[in-house]
């Protein structure tokens, strides 16, 4: 082939068509989707402010790198489902109020989609986010202690102070309180739920009740 | 024109003329300077890459293991040792060989290279930052693209200053005829910044709606493997195999077909890392028949290769820069394989979300490009400094502990993710237990980091025993 | 050029040509053996990838659910149109119906689809509405699109009033009340789909005047219900 402009042309013709086909078709269709006013109000439900915040916490802690957030289709696998980590697949508008999709491609641990129904309890979260060996034995999770903060117990404990019992518990007149990033952190964690449907998820799957 | 001498003109390639050996000295001699850096930055890249995903693997198998500080924590640890081998490592040096190659193709010795040489340290000053602000928590999550807005801006723009002389030295091409290689150095460096701008614009500054991120950033995550790695990978392999067994290129129609099949179905191909996730079925269905199909390329190109190389074995032995590219070769029949089998969706529930997705990438990265990057080094250095490479057994250990280093790691993810898979499709088993499954696998794969950083050590320090200095010779032929 | 070398080669004297050559000659190339340059592809490489091409074709006209951006399961294969709209699950068109009945019809027909006597005519047990006697399906649906006045029977109850046109309704939400009323208050008449109303809109020509119970009767009748229902209610 002898031609500059007619390789540089190929090239450029075949690249553009993958271009046009994922990158703008994104774009338009699933990119300018918008929130489905249901019965039940404006779905997926819009995240609070201590929630968004808490996202970026998940992103700065890369958290990403070992969760996944998506359930998968049915056609490809029902195990997802079973495994009780979602009652429906994932759609892409479920991803709407997310700055950042964290689809996730490994997991090192289980998937977060739902894991604000199945593990609603915050202490659960914050006791788990600083000793996770004891609350989950055998987990692979580091702890993120340096999201706590570790005090000198004042005259009366804190109402914020986490029971801990583990080896990494505060020893005597000490407390650990959750930070700001901690509290948002798990705030979004517990605000991770598809306990709403939507038109588009695939009709075989009736979510169970 | 008839048939005999377009034969004559298109066969005498295995640069489009003879140059002659001054210019050579020249070309050589223009790009020692930038070529250093190159090199000292890269390698230090992969030792200092290789080291934390050592520390990143231990982690995974003993999580207590320094997990006080944020800065180390997995989450901001594992992209940075990764983005560093990505980009400090195989895209810094990629583009290295890539325009040493160009200028020896074009016939042009390069001039002004000082611009060269701000690009070459901008990129290192954004790699170093990037890594530092991921580590502080600045990290934009999104995978191989967590470096910062500015870093990946600084990254951007040192690629354009380099890019640059790509297209300037097509331009002053003596021959009419392009190489094999220029082809696919072209689709590489007219992909990359495409692919790498559309990404962070789209998805890490002024992001759109989470809905529409999926697809673009497996878009991004197929094309830097299959359209940058491996063209890159492909025209050096196309450059170093004929050059060293004194051959020419086998079949031109079969690198046509190589060619042209890669480009067209590598960008679809990356949906596939997407299978049974939230993207509509049909753009699963194209990554699933893209990565089928991608077979087509790679025994288009294996095949030529397989042809120059035939009654060549010896020279496989005797030369370390065509040993490393056979096994760079291998390691891309494995992937293009390994991809295969991930992209069929009753296979993908099994494999999707394990060790299996990383081997792969890992392969692609240190077996793929890594080794044919070493095969390029062990060309073109001695060609660059007059010098002959110092210490035999060196390179002997390079070689061995990079090949069982690699190959004990693909092993281990790939078995493993296996394993992992079919555990992990069973909802009996519990999702603790799934991990023990994996357990013993990462620690082979953590015993695999220290085989391949001894191998890297041995690279470098063979490296530092290079005399560059001693070699001034190109001076005189500048020209 | 040997590049397996132990010694530093700075060692051993070089005069200048030499080291040139040594270093930046051309590798030798055997120019002699070129005979496969322009060869033809082998023919089972070419027979694999036409083999893939097809099985691909096929993969994808099955697994591509339609090439719709709604389809997230691979599994559903629609090619045929599953409504209009960015929905592509079945849509339970009498909830549909509900809706345009309760916003448009109920201020005249009522919620109990009883009217008012002497002004507006029922829809419980209506000839009309279940298609009864001369009327077709056909006539229901020019009567919902173009309006109706003049004086009418419905269940031998005269009536004499104007019905407005509601053809900027979409086919879809006419289907939708339709099948509604023709299955709510002990009404028991197949649904109406979407793709009969759109027949029925285009076989009649637009007016602006209203239809006359004369008028309607002198159009034959038609049935919906020979077509297969694409916009049936979900069981």
């Amino acid at each position: 082939m002898s031609r500059l402009s007619s390789l540089f042309l190929s090239i450029a013709l075949l690249f553009l068509s993958a271009w046009l086909g994922i990158v703008v078709y994104s774009y338009l269709q699933l990119g300018r989707l918008t929130s489905f006013a249901g019965s039940d109000g404006v779905l997926p439900p819009d995240f609070s402010g201590r929630a968004i915040l808490g996202a970026q916490v998940y992103a700065a802690n890369g958290c990403v790198t070992c969760h996944s957030q998506q359930i998968r289709q049915t056609s490809v696998t029902r195990s997802d489902i079973d495994r009780g980590w979602g009652k429906r697949p994932s759609v892409a508008r479920d991803y709407l109020r997310d700055r950042t999709a964290f689809l996730g491609t490994m997991r090192i641990g289980p998937d977060l989609s739902n894991v604000g129904l199945r593990l609603s309890d915050p202490l659960w979260h914050y006791q788990h986010l600083y000793e996770p060996d004891r609350i989950v034995p055998g987990s692979t999770m580091p702890s993120v202690r340096y999201l706590f903060k570790l005090q000198k117990i004042q005259g009366q404990p804190s109402e914020e102070a986490i029971p801990l019992v583990g080896s990494y518990a505060p020893q005597q007149g000490y407390e650990v309180i959750p930070t700001e990033d901690a509290k948002n952190l798990v705030t979004y964690l517990l605000s991770l739920k598809h306990d709403y449907t939507l038109p588009e998820v695939s009709p075989d799957v009736t979510p169970t009740p | 024109m008839n048939s005999i001498s377009r034969t004559q003109s298109t066969i005498n390639l295995t640069e489009p003329a003879p140059l002659h050996s001054v210019t050579r000295a020249a070309i050589d001699g223009s790009l020692r300077f930038p070529m250093a850096l190159w090199v000292r930055g890269s390698v230090f890249w992969l030792l200092v890459g290789s080291l934390l995903s050592l520390v990143a693997a231990f982690k995974l198998v003993v999580p207590s293991f320094l997990d006080g500080p944020s800065f180390l924590t997995y989450g901001r640890l594992f992209p940075v040792a990764t983005d560093l081998l990505l980009y400090g490592w195989a895209t810094q040096l990629g583009i290295g060989v890539s325009l040493w190659l160009m200028a020896r193709l074009c016939g042009s010795p390069l001039r002004h290279t000082s611009l060269l040489t701000c690009a070459i340290i901008l990129w290192n000053v954004a790699i170093f930052l990037g890594s530092l602000a991921i580590l502080c928590g600045y990290s934009t999550s999104v995978e191989w693209l967590e470096y910062p807005n500015w870093a990946s801006f600084l990254l951007f723009l040192s690629f354009l200053l380099i890019g640059v002389w790509v297209v300037l030295l097509f331009s002053v091409r003596q021959s009419c005829v392009l190489y094999v290689s220029q082809w696919y150095l072209l689709a590489a460096f007219c992909s990359f910044p495409w692919i790498y701008a559309t990404a962070n614009r789209l998805l890490t500054w002024g992001v759109i709606e989470g809905s529409a991120q999926g697809p673009i950033h497996w878009w991004y995550g197929g094309n830097l493997i299959n359209l940058w790695f491996t063209p890159l990978a492909l025209g050096l392999g196309y450059y170093i195999i004929p050059k060293i067994t004194g051959g020419i290129i086998a079949n031109y129609y079969l690198a046509i077909l190589g060619f042209f099949s890669l480009l067209l179905f590598a960008a679809w191909s990356g949906s596939a890392a997407l299978i049974g996730g939230p993207i509509p079925a049909w753009m699963m269905s194209a990554g699933v028949v893209a990565t089928v199909l991608m077979m087509i390329p790679m025994v288009a190109v294996v095949l030529n290769f397989y042809k120059m190389l035939q009654g060549h074995y010896v020279a496989i032995v005797e030369s370390p820069a065509l040993r490393f590219t056979v096994v760079g070769i291998i390691s891309y029949i494995i992937f293009t394989t390994l991809s295969f089998f991930n992209a069929i969706p009753s296979f993908n529930a099994t494999l999707h979300f394990t060790d299996y997705t990383s081997g792969r990438t890992m392969l692609a990265l240190l077996g793929f490009l890594s080794m044919i990057l070493f095969g390029a080094i062990y060309y073109i250095l001695p060609r660059l400094t007059g010098i002959e490479w110092p210490s035999s057994s060196l390179i002997r250990w390079h070689f061995w502990l990079a090949t069982v280093g690699v190959s004990l790691m693909i092993f281990s993810m790939i078995f493993g993710g296996v394993i992992e898979g079919i555990a992990l499709e069973d909802a009996a088993i519990s999702f603790v237990n799934v991990l023990s499954y994996a357990a013993p696998w990462r620690w082979l794969v953590v015993f695999s980091w220290i085989l391949l950083l001894f191998s890297y050590g041995a690279f470098a320090r063979l490296l530092l025993t290079m005399r560059w200095e001693a070699a001034s010779l190109q001076f005189k032929y500048k020209v | 050029m040997n590049p397996y070398n132990d010694q530093y080669s700075n060692d051993e004297l070089h005069p200048e040509r030499d080291l040139l050559e040594i270093n930046h000659a051309p590798a030798p190339v055997d120019r002699n053996n070129t005979e496969g340059f322009f060869g033809p592809i082998p023919l089972w490489l070419i027979t694999l990838s036409m083999v893939l091409f097809f099985w691909a074709g096929l993969y994808l006209a099955y697994y591509s659910g339609g090439f719709k951006s709604t389809v997230f399961n691979a599994s559903v294969v629609s090619w045929s149109g599953g409504g209009a709209g960015a929905v592509a699950a079945p849509i339970d068109m009498k909830v549909v119906g509900k809706k345009v009945f309760t916003q448009n019809c109920a201020v005249c027909h009522q919620s109990t689809g009883l009217g008012v006597p002497g002004q507006f005519p029922p829809l419980v047990g209506s000839e009309w509405v279940l298609s009864q006697d001369w009327h077709g399906d056909n006539h229901l649906v020019k009567n919902v699109l173009y309006g109706l006045q003049g004086p009418v029977t419905v269940k031998n109850i005269p009536f004499n009033n104007a019905m407005a046109p509601w053809n900027q309704l979409s086919d879809q939400q006419i289907a939708g009340v339709l099948t509604y009323i023709r299955s709510e208050w002990g009404n028991n008449a197949p649904p109406i789909t979407t793709e009969f109303v759109a027949k029925v809109r285009a076989d009649t020509k637009p007016r602006t005047e209203a239809w006359t119970m004369a008028e309607l009767k002198a159009i034959p009748r038609e049935l919906c219900s020979t077509t297969p229902n694409a916009g049936a209610p979900a069981k």
